[in-house]
């Protein structure tokens, strides 16, 4: 079960400007005395700051040593939650290497040197592949069979977490969240939405292979509830909506929020034959073994397989609950991008 | 002793007016400004600075009670880079600043451009934003931050003023001048029965310090109470200037298509207006101006939240009086025969009067908020009077004889 002995007062937080950095930034604002972000560039800094006193930043990257000196100063006692990461690179999977494992490495260093209580790291499906049939979930105890240059960079992360915990460096808890979806989305999810608005969002084959998602509202209660445990020490949870949704639901779920908040939105759904999706992971394998990486041809590639997980070891260690499903979840995401003029 | 009072974006056609305003209120003045202000103001103090640059803003904003945040690129710009750089960042600088300077009220000008073409007018506070452009996303995203920032204990009040006519700022009139000057015809879409609302400067800068006098955040749009369709008010400037002119239709159908696929390139008006001047000459412009107005019909239902603000609304349309009227060297460009005005356009001051800086002029003595009732009246007489003290140098009559002076900026 959970419990709150391990809040602490002061929580750093790596890849603050991100998706999920901005939702959790937004949830440890108003409850702790500071909040100590990373982020990349200057202009994401007074953008966070608005959100209360108690946010402070660092602006500089997580690769570079003397940066992530300056994020742990005068930091002791606090929670880290490690979200910095690359999960789409400009053109090379080098990247992936250095920030996700790179700069993964660098933050465990330096808060085990300043005295860290608890270190929980943001990790992700792809350090698992696909499951190997349709009614298959990942657990805890399901085998690293990571899915080309990002999921082998998130697999290396955990590891070099696992073993800091292991060494007794630090208290350490691994949350493997699948797809994203909620406030403070990337461009793309908003490319994502405005193609299924049109009726051009592609589904290989009948779309019934399942897909966990994560809406990051949940998420954050996850990593929360991961900070706060104790049984969670040394630990690596699943953290997902309630149940996978087939990929056609979440077609759908998107269609239905975009109606809820009043946009007009095609019905009509294209269809691709599975073998495009197949041919499109052949190709993307072929090209990051080279160290090629095209986003387009690697969501298409993915977009086929069943990742879906199984939550109950995070409901019952973390005291997680998933509180917002897929059409709420996605309505939020709808509101906030029209709240701030996005077009979709 | 007054407030003291950080006016961002002092030095600009609007941040000089409310600086002189609030100095005129009795207020201390600071100008946060790149630009040096065009004259000294006694009271005033100038520090020079950029809302990018977080330590100057943040020297600033020490030992301010109000900020009255003006600062922005206007839609002219055309750079999405600095809309976002000075419209969002540098307002999440500011609002940082602010705060962490225990500064105890920020009234920030945002912008009707976050309506976009609303799908009903006249719009309110509550009305849905949807803005079109780069420009009216990032005032929103301003607007979004604004509200985090009250959430974080903040006190924001938000303005959302209509396009801003001046002194000296006739904002998308300038362009029309022009022709009207020349005696050459302007043209409306269809009958040109779309509605355009204004405000003016000086009303605008009197709704900012009310609003930096009353605690607790809101929202207000802000524009003229009275305003006629725009048939009505390129009649008017057309009559009064007696150049020749004439107000003609333009075909719904054509126009409207042309001016879509403006929209559709994401091209706001104003722009659209210079591009077509660049490629096509000038012949095109005096249809484009009119179209683009006639398709941005959006007018702000301000009555009410002026008068929660306080605002004597009657100096929107009527100016208050003539001691106000003569101070301001404003003219009526013309009314109905039911003598509500229905559109002012604002004159470079006289050369008598001082100059430009005339635009700074104090107003002699604020309404109360008591007076706003009586101020909501029809303001048949003060039009009339008005009307008779009409020195024109900028509207076309006087513009043909000022050398075509245009204004250079386009409202907000």
């Amino acid at each position: 079960m959970s419990s709150n002995s391990h809040a602490a007062s002061v929580a750093v937080v790596t890849g603050a400007g991100g998706w999920l950095g901005q939702n959790l930034v937004r949830a440890l604002a108003p409850r702790r005395e500071r909040v100590r972000c990373l982020v990349h560039t200057p202009d994401e800094a007074p953008l966070l700051e608005v959100v209360g006193p108690s946010v402070e930043t660092v602006v500089g990257d997580v690769r570079d040593p003397a940066t992530v000196d300056r994020l742990f100063d005068t930091v002791d006692a606090a929670t880290v939650f490690n979200s910095a990461g690359v999960i789409h690179p400009e053109g090379r999977t080098r990247d992936l290497f250095d920030v996700n494992v790179g700069g993964t490495q660098l933050v465990l260093d330096r808060a085990r040197r300043a005295g860290v209580t608890r270190f929980v790291h943001v990790s992700s499906n792809s350090p698992f592949g696909a499951n190997a049939a349709p009614d298959d979930r990942f657990t805890e105890d399901s085998p690293y069979n990571p899915y080309l240059a990002y999921g082998q960079s998130k697999m290396e992360a955990e590891q070099l977490v696992q073993r800091s915990h292991d060494r007794g460096d630090l208290a350490t808890v691994i949350i493997r969240a699948p797809w994203f979806y909620g406030p403070f989305q990337p461009e793309r999810q908003t490319r994502f939405f405005a193609t299924v608005r049109r009726g051009m969002f592609p589904i290989p084959g009948p779309g019934t292979n399942r897909r966990s998602l994560a809406y990051t509202g949940n998420l954050v209660q996850g990593l929360l509830g991961a900070e706060a445990s104790d049984a969670a020490a040394g630990g690596a949870y699943w953290v997902a909506d309630a149940e996978p949704y087939e990929l056609r639901e979440v077609v759908q779920g998107v269609r239905d929020a975009l109606e809820a908040e009043g946009l007009p939105v095609s019905q009509r759904q294209p269809r691709l034959p599975a073998v495009v999706g197949t041919a499109a992971a052949a190709l993307d394998r072929v090209l990051q073994d080279r160290g090629v990486y095209l986003q387009a041809l690697h969501v298409l590639g993915e977009i086929k397989d069943t990742i879906a997980c199984d939550i109950s070891k995070a409901r019952a260690d973390l005291g997680y609950e998933p509180a917002t499903g897929l059409v709420d979840g996605m309505r939020a995401s709808v509101r906030w991008c029209l709240e701030r003029g996005e077009r979709i | 002793m007054g407030r003291s009072i950080l006016v961002t974006g002092g030095s600009g056609y609007f941040g000089e007016i409310l600086a002189g305003d609030a100095v005129a209120n009795g207020d201390r003045v600071r100008i946060f400004d790149v630009n040096t202000p065009a004259a000294t103001t006694p009271g005033v103090e100038y520090v020079h600075g950029d809302v990018r640059d977080r330590e100057v803003l943040r020297a600033a904003c020490d030992g301010v009670d109000v900020v009255l945040h003006n600062v922005a690129q206007v839609p002219l710009a055309r750079d999405r880079e600095l809309f976002r750089s000075v419209n969002v960042v540098g307002t999440a600088n500011l609002l940082v600043a602010a705060r962490d300077a225990g500064v105890s009220k920020v009234v920030h000008t945002s912008s009707s451009a976050v309506f976009g073409i609303p799908e009903a007018n006249p719009v309110t506070e509550e009305t849905p934003c949807r803005p079109l452009e780069a420009y009216g996303r990032a005032k929103l995203e301003a607007e979004v931050l604004c509200r985090e920032a009250v959430d974080s204990g903040l006190d924001v009040t938000i303005i959302r003023p209509r396009t801003i006519l001046g002194h000296g700022r006739l904002g998308i009139f300038g362009v029309l001048f022009e022709f009207v000057a020349d005696g050459a015809p302007v043209y409306v879409l269809g009958s040109g029965d779309n509605r355009y609302q204004f405000v003016h400067a000086a009303d605008l800068a009197d709704a900012c310090l009310r609003a930096a006098g009353r605690p607790g955040p809101a929202v207000y749009n802000v524009g003229t109470t009275e305003f006629g369709t725009m048939r009505e008010t390129l009649e008017a400037l057309v009559d009064h200037a007696g150049t020749g002119s004439e107000v003609r239709s333009l075909p719904v159908g054509p126009a409207a298509a042309a001016m879509r696929g403006a929209i559709t390139s994401r091209v706001v008006w104003g722009t659209t207006v210079e591009r077509i001047t660049t490629v096509c000459g000038s012949a095109l412009v005096r249809i484009a101006c009119p179209i683009s107005l006639a398709t941005a019909s959006t007018a702000d239902r301000s009555r009410a939240p002026l008068a929660r603000l306080g605002v004597p609304t009657q100096t929107s349309t009527a100016l208050g009086g003539p001691a106000t009227t003569s101070s301001r060297s404003y003219a009526m460009l013309g009314c109905t025969s039911s003598t509500r005005l229905r559109f002012v356009a604002i004159t470079q001051p006289p050369a008598a009067e001082g100059g430009n800086q005339s635009t700074c002029a104090p107003r002699a003595s604020p309404l109360p908020a008591s007076a706003l009732d009586a101020s909501l009246a029809d303001s048949a007489d003060t039009t009339r009077s008005a009307q008779a003290s009409c020195r024109c140098a900028a509207c076309p009559r006087g513009f043909a004889r000022a050398g075509r002076r245009r204004s250079d900026a386009f409202g907000r």
